[in-house]
């Protein structure tokens, strides 16, 4: 990873974290990590790197009858989390 | 003694508002509807303790507990809202004929919007429904001028016809040819 996709990536892991074990929509993590980011995060950029946090068990996906897929921070999310600090 | 604290893959111990959480989210729709109704009641917070306690085996050691669960479910409840109009209003935007990266574009300003006026529920929906409209027409203008612009490439034999005709003023030409690229 680079330096720029890590700090995407500690900016999605830190959203996530803030959601308290809850779930959110994609677009929302992605909106809440440019808030925390402070810079826009393009999309491809984010697309990317979330599917590589996901490769790497750090969320769980749920799919919603009416909601898409609701994304949470799994455990080994929080530790990937913790050892970006 | 006291009870053994039980770790998690995180390392960290399992605290009772992460026990009550995970509790929560196993309880079937029902059984949830049923506590959402017993936290927004005049119930006292003790009392309502006493029966997490004894149906859900997580003990809640102070009222605030509580508190600040309500406000995690406040706080999902919104995100499950949120989610809900996303998904809504993509298949609103692609049956417009929008597509899915710029229906994605749109979608994503408005779940900005709505995220930096979290608080404010209404501003956050008045917020996002203004920058929509301007999004949307801003997309709207750039796909009509892409449109009439593969237009012209495909009438251009026809365009120049018309625009060697001596006879014809320029409002006549123009005229013609937006007949030539949108047919009434």
């Amino acid at each position: 990873m680079t330096a720029r996709e890590t700090s995407i990536a500690a900016a999605i892991l830190d959203a996530m974290h803030n959601y308290d074990g809850g779930q959110a929509h994609e677009l929302t993590i992605h909106a809440d990590a440019t808030l925390i980011f402070r810079v826009e995060i393009p999309r491809n950029e984010f697309a990317a790197v979330f599917a590589d946090l996901n490769r790497r068990g750090a969320f769980l996906g749920v799919a919603t009858e009416f909601k898409g897929t609701l994304w949470s921070l799994t455990p080994r999310g929080e530790k990937i989390r913790q050892e970006m600090k | 003694m006291s009870a053994k604290i039980k770790g998690t893959a995180s390392g960290r111990p399992e605290t009772a508002m992460e026990r009550f959480k995970a509790a929560w989210k196993k309880l079937s729709e029902p059984s949830q509807a049923y506590w959402r109704e017993q936290l927004s009641s005049q119930r006292t917070q003790a009392d309502l303790r006493r029966e997490i306690k004894a149906k859900l085996k997580v003990e809640l050691p102070a009222d605030n507990y509580l508190t600040r669960f309500r406000s995690w479910l406040d706080a999902e409840d919104q995100r499950g809202v949120m989610a809900e109009k996303i998904e809504q209003r993509k298949k609103e935007l692609l049956a417009g004929g929008m597509t899915l990266e710029e229906a994605q574009e749109v979608l994503l300003v408005e779940a900005a919007a709505y995220s930096t006026a979290a608080r404010d529920f209404k501003l956050g929906l008045k917020t996002s429904r203004e920058i929509t409209t301007m999004k949307a027409g801003a997309l709207d203008r750039q796909k009509f001028e892409f449109d009439a612009a593969r237009a012209c490439l495909a009438k251009l034999p026809e365009l120049k016809a018309v625009s060697d005709k001596p006879k014809l003023s320029d409002e006549e030409k123009a005229k013609a040819i937006q007949q030539i690229l949108f047919p009434q």
